[in-house]
């Protein structure tokens, strides 16, 4: 069998293991059939995270003007900033068809980074801060969070609302990155899946279309007996170690919890075919996952789904990968010797459009999955999954060759279930309303605030997020 | 134009950018500064060992562990958490595991589980794995509350469901279980110590020395010596010597000795068989030649360690090498094989190679796809063979290859590019450091080849230095010379010494282990006997003795 899914564009009902519903409507789909419940509102979040930052001139307090060692370029920004409408720009280009279920956004930093970080900034500061905002703990060999990420803040959210079988799910297309951003709590950090294939049996474990195979009824029944005696023991044990060791313990029980909400909440739904090949490298893989993240929302198997892209190079584009990238730490990294008078100025068209095709088909997965959730066969009233959903796609940095934290690139996509006005860019730059094209460059807005905006357009009411860096609370001003 | 560079280093160990009460490998006489802390008295009111969190198995050690406990040598596991706090992901992996060596039970020990899962009800049989298996996964007996727990595992889920299931259970839950996940050690009170300090008792010292020395369980003998009390003074020594020529340390010291070389990857390279390389500059350079690299260089340790006296210092110094065609061909051996399936052993050139080194695996790990990287390669020598410490590089220092060529008009070879991007004051204090070091190797290229003239540039090559940071700092004109250096280096010694504490207590040892540390270093650097080194760290307190207060590293 070959790579990519199929799916029915069926969508069957939901029920529990001993035919008892879930806390959800009941819900029975044919091909092109309408919404039968009654909710409205956003449903999902989504995460896509893409290492190594973006095209851009970011600096520390200015942008480079590209006169100098390094390029002037920022492609994360709209080709006209100024236009009312959303004109996307050459690394956006993929979303074209979505344009208008995205919010494009500048000059949103990332507080924690710049306050806590190495010189406003570093590698694993910024990997640790960029999607939690939270305080940063050096005590280790490597830094840690000391707070959740935004996934798992949502994933805890609606699983109080809304439960499905799975609170999160994460992959990850693999490659050198400088640590996973995705904090479950403090200290636990969380890696993604890397296999599609190990990724689809998990998730589709015991998903059908109709009655369950009783050899595999039979299998959950012996999960759930393991499950009741190692919860058991695992608490005994907890009593046994020390306070510090306590967390790892309890980590340990939290997840024998979560497996054992997955055995008792059995979902029937048409799954897509399997996957069985997997060889390849990040084009195939990173497909797979998409058409996963895809699939499981599309059977409610989750609420909340991550894709992680490590810093890869693509020699499969159309360019390629130079020679001399061995990493792609390493191609981003000559943004600042690429400029007219930077050592490596004769490199600046075949750096361009390497790093170009780069970020471009790092786009290219975003669209695949707004594709997906997009599709018309699977409705939710008159809304499409996407529109029932948010994205939010990020980096830890903007300019990755001066490893700074601010200026965070941000992408918004889907409508939050109509919560949020989509189609728009926004340019927090304290200088850009006077001179969209400025050089100038200060913003009060941070990640702190785009969070606490993520929250409020699912309906919750916090203020804050993170840590005390964070110039103001609240949300980010015109957003929500 | 320039790249930056942060001035972190001082030409020494730099201490202050350590974790308060950090110990660095700089005992042993190297007149090097202070550790940031006092120095545990050594031999005074008893042993002091610094609070450590408790540790699970690795991914190495559960597969090692999972075919040695059923006697499935082909059972293949996929459990690759190496997060601090396990992940769900890697709990859903240990049932996975559970759940793919149970389907394989065919190929279990013959004995482990008296009967067949599949058959009649046997409650004998439960009974039997309860007493037998449970034990060996959790590598010591029994507490009567895990007897009774097991017990009713088994009995629940037969009654729920059936005999099949029940036993499926039941093993599962041994092999998920926290005695046989996690490393527990609880210890024994020890007298005249305070109440934080206590011995390991025998099992979990039998324990802590197979995971030491073997990533894997203990044996039969290991346990039986255990459970007759035989794992003190003599008897620890000599079942640590017994166990050190059993191929299972070899395999540990082979991992080790890869890590430790980083070829494995790291943060600014890839892994030995994940480098890429110029087609038109090294077309030699094929999935087949990264393969050989790696058998010779392997062939190369055990020839050193097992076959000759162990020392520690022939790693640099011997010439020995394990080639095929191919290998022979990149390090100009005239008298190597025809071919690429015929391997000899052979002699290099002792003015163009010596030990690990000069390596083609090491020199092409530590390579750009076209030129050789004095940076990366005197940065390594710094850091892991001296246990430097350069801090962070600076926001501005650039990943860019410096790969020499036309330079605004002027062709300089890549230590002259080097030099020049290097040359500002804010990076003197480390690249002083760094090219001095890396320099030496600039004969090599990118696959390792030794040359006179740089293959891309065309420039003749300096490969002119000077080890620094050492206790035997010097000029030199080459990495032979250099190697040299470092196979008389006590600093290098007890840096090798380091890491392997390391490994045996799971973390960085603490101002409290300074005693130990600089015991186990002393000798090592006397003598340069690795099997001795393990025996040391076995013998040594903090290797027997836990402490359970504190919220230390």
């Amino acid at each position: 069998m070959g790579h990519g899914l199929k799916h029915s564009g069926r969508r069957a009902f939901l029920g529990g293991l001993a035919g008892t519903a879930l806390a959800l409507p009941l819900l029975e789909y044919t091909h092109g059939n309408a919404w039968a419940g009654g909710q409205v509102g956003p449903r999902r979040f989504l995460t896509v995270f893409s290492h190594g930052g973006t095209i851009s001139n970011q600096s520390s307090g200015s942008k480079h003007a590209g006169t100098g060692n390094e390029h002037g370029l920022d492609l994360w920004r709209p080709a006209d900033p100024t236009s009312p409408s959303l004109v996307l720009g050459p690394i956006h280009e993929p979303l074209e068809p979505w344009r208008d279920k995205l919010v494009l956004l500048e000059s949103v930093d990332n507080r924690t980074g710049m306050v806590q970080g190495d010189y406003q900034g570093g590698h694993g500061m910024c990997n640790v801060s960029s999607l939690t905002a939270a305080d940063i703990d050096r005590s280790g060999e490597d830094p840690s969070s000391l707070g959740p990420s935004i996934d798992q803040m949502m994933a805890d959210r609606l699983m109080a609302n809304t439960p499905t079988v799975f609170d999160r799910i994460h992959l990850r297309v693999p490659g050198h990155q400088y640590g996973s951003p995705y904090f479950r709590a403090a200290g636990e950090r969380m890696g993604g899946e890397q296999s599609p294939v190990a990724a689809f049996n998990t998730i589709f474990d015991g998903v059908s279309s109709g009655a369950a195979d009783p050899e595999a009824l039979r299998v959950r029944a012996v999960r759930g007996s393991v499950l009741n005696g190692l919860q058991e023991e695992y608490t005994r044990f907890k009593g046994r170690v020390s306070q510090r060791d306590m967390l790892a313990i309890d980590a340990h029980l939290d997840h024998l919890a979560s497996l054992e909400h997955q055995l008792d909440n059995l979902v029937v739904c048409t799954p897509p075919e399997g996957i069985t090949d997997e060889s390849g490298d990040g084009d195939i893989i990173g497909d797979l996952h998409a058409e996963i993240i895809v699939a499981a929302i599309r059977c409610g198997l989750t609420n909340v789904a991550n894709l992680e892209i490590s810093d890869i190079i693509t020699p499969w584009t159309a360019s390629g990968a130079a020679t001399g990238n061995t990493l792609g730490h390493g191609l981003h990294h000559w943004a600042r010797d690429v400029g007219p008078t930077g050592p490596y100025a004769d490199s600046y068209d075949t750096w361009l459009a390497e790093i170009l095709d780069n970020r471009r088909w790092r786009m290219g997965l975003v669209a695949k999955i707004l594709e997906g959730l997009d599709d018309p066969a699977f409705m939710e009233g008159d809304a499409t999954l996407l529109d029932n959903s948010l994205m939010l796609m990020t980096s830890e940095f903007s300019n990755g060759a001066k490893h700074h934290a601010r200026n965070q690139p941000v992408l918004l996509a889907g409508g939050a279930g109509g919560a949020l006005e989509t189609g728009r860019y926004i340019d927090y730059n304290n200088y850009a309303a006077d001179d969209p094209h400025t050089l100038s460059y200060e913003s009060d807005e941070s990640i702190h605030n785009l969070f606490v905006s993520i929250l409020n357009l699912f309906g919750e009411t916090d203020s804050t997020f993170g840590s005390a860096d964070a110039l103001h609370e609240g949300g980010l001003p015109g957003l929500v | 134009m320039m790249t930056g560079c942060y001035t972190g280093a001082t030409g020494q160990a730099a201490h202050d950018d350590e974790a308060p009460g950090r110990v660095d490998g700089d005992g042993g006489g190297d007149g090097d500064g202070d550790d940031g802390g006092p120095n545990a008295a050594c031999g005074g009111d008893g042993p002091v060992v610094a609070s450590r969190p408790m540790r699970r198995l690795t991914p190495t050690q559960y597969q090692s562990t999972m075919r040695d406990l059923l006697g499935d040598a082909e059972l293949s596991t996929e459990f690759d958490d190496v997060e601090v706090v396990l992940t769900e992901r890697g709990v859903r992996q240990l049932r996975t595991g559970a759940e793919r060596a149970i389907e394989r039970i065919a190929n279990w020990e013959p004995g482990l589980v008296p009967c067949d899962i599949n058959g009649p009800e046997d409650a004998t049989c439960a009974n039997a794995v309860i007493e037998s298996l449970a034990p060996r996964a959790f590598r010591r007996p029994l507490s009567d509350e895990e007897r009774a727990w097991l017990q009713s595992v088994y009995e629940e889920t037969a009654e729920a469901q059936d005999f099949q299931s029940a036993m499926e259970a039941l093993l599962s839950t041994i092999l998920q279980a926290p005695a046989f996940v996690y490393h527990t050690e609880v210890g024994t009170a020890v007298e005249g110590a305070s109440d934080d300090i206590r011995a390991l008792d025998d099992y979990e010292l039998a324990s802590r020395l197979s995971y030491f020395l073997w990533d894997s369980m203990p044996d039969a003998e290991l346990f039986e010596a255990a459970g007759a009390g035989l794992l003190t003074g003599e008897g620890l020594t000599a079942q640590a010597e017994r166990m050190l020529v059993d191929p299972r340390a070899q395999a540990k010291m082979q991992a080790f000795i890869w890590s430790w070389l980083q070829l494995d990857g790291g943060r600014a390279h890839f892994a030995l068989g994940e480098q890429t390389k110029s087609g038109s500059h090294f077309p030699e350079y094929t999935p087949e030649l990264v393969d050989a690299m790696g058998v010779e260089l392997q062939a190369f340790v055990e020839h050193t360690l097992y076959d000759g006296d162990g020392n520690f210092s022939e790693l640099f110094t011997s010439t020995d090498a394990y080639v095929n065609a191919s290998l022979g061909d990149l390090y100009l051996a005239n008298d190597a094989p025809m071919t690429d399936e015929e391997w000899a052993w052979l002699e290099l050139d002792p003015t163009k190679r010596a030990g690990l080194l000069t390596r083609l695996a090491f020199l092409s790990t530590f390579a750009s796809p076209e030129v050789q990287s004095p940076i990366r390669r005197g940065v390594f020598v710094y850091e892991q063979m001296l246990c430097g410490h350069l801090g962070e590089p600076p926001p501005n220092a650039s990943d860019v290859p410096v790969g020499g060529g036309d330079v605004d008009g002027t062709v300089l070879s890549v230590r002259e590019e080097v030099e020049l991007r290097t040359s500002e004051a804010e990076c003197t204090g480390c690249h002083n450091i760094i090219n001095n070091i890396g320099f030496s190797f600039e004969h090599y290229d990118a696959v390792g080849r030794w040359r006179s003239v740089e293959l891309t540039s065309g420039r003749f090559i300096d490969a002119s230095g000077r080890l620094v940071g050492s206790d035997v700092d010097d000029d030199v004109t080459n990495a032979v010379e250099l190697s040299a250096l470092l196979a008389d280096s006590a600093k290098v010694k007890n840096c090798f010494a380091q890491r392997w504490v390391e490994q045996a207590i799971g973390s960085m040892p603490s101002v409290e282990d300074a005693c130990s540390v600089e015991q186990i270093q002393s000798r090592f650097s006397e003598t340069g006997d690795v099997a001795e080194l393990m025996v040391a760290i076995a013998m040594s307190d903090t290797f027997r003795y836990i402490n359970v207060g504190g919220e230390g590293e």
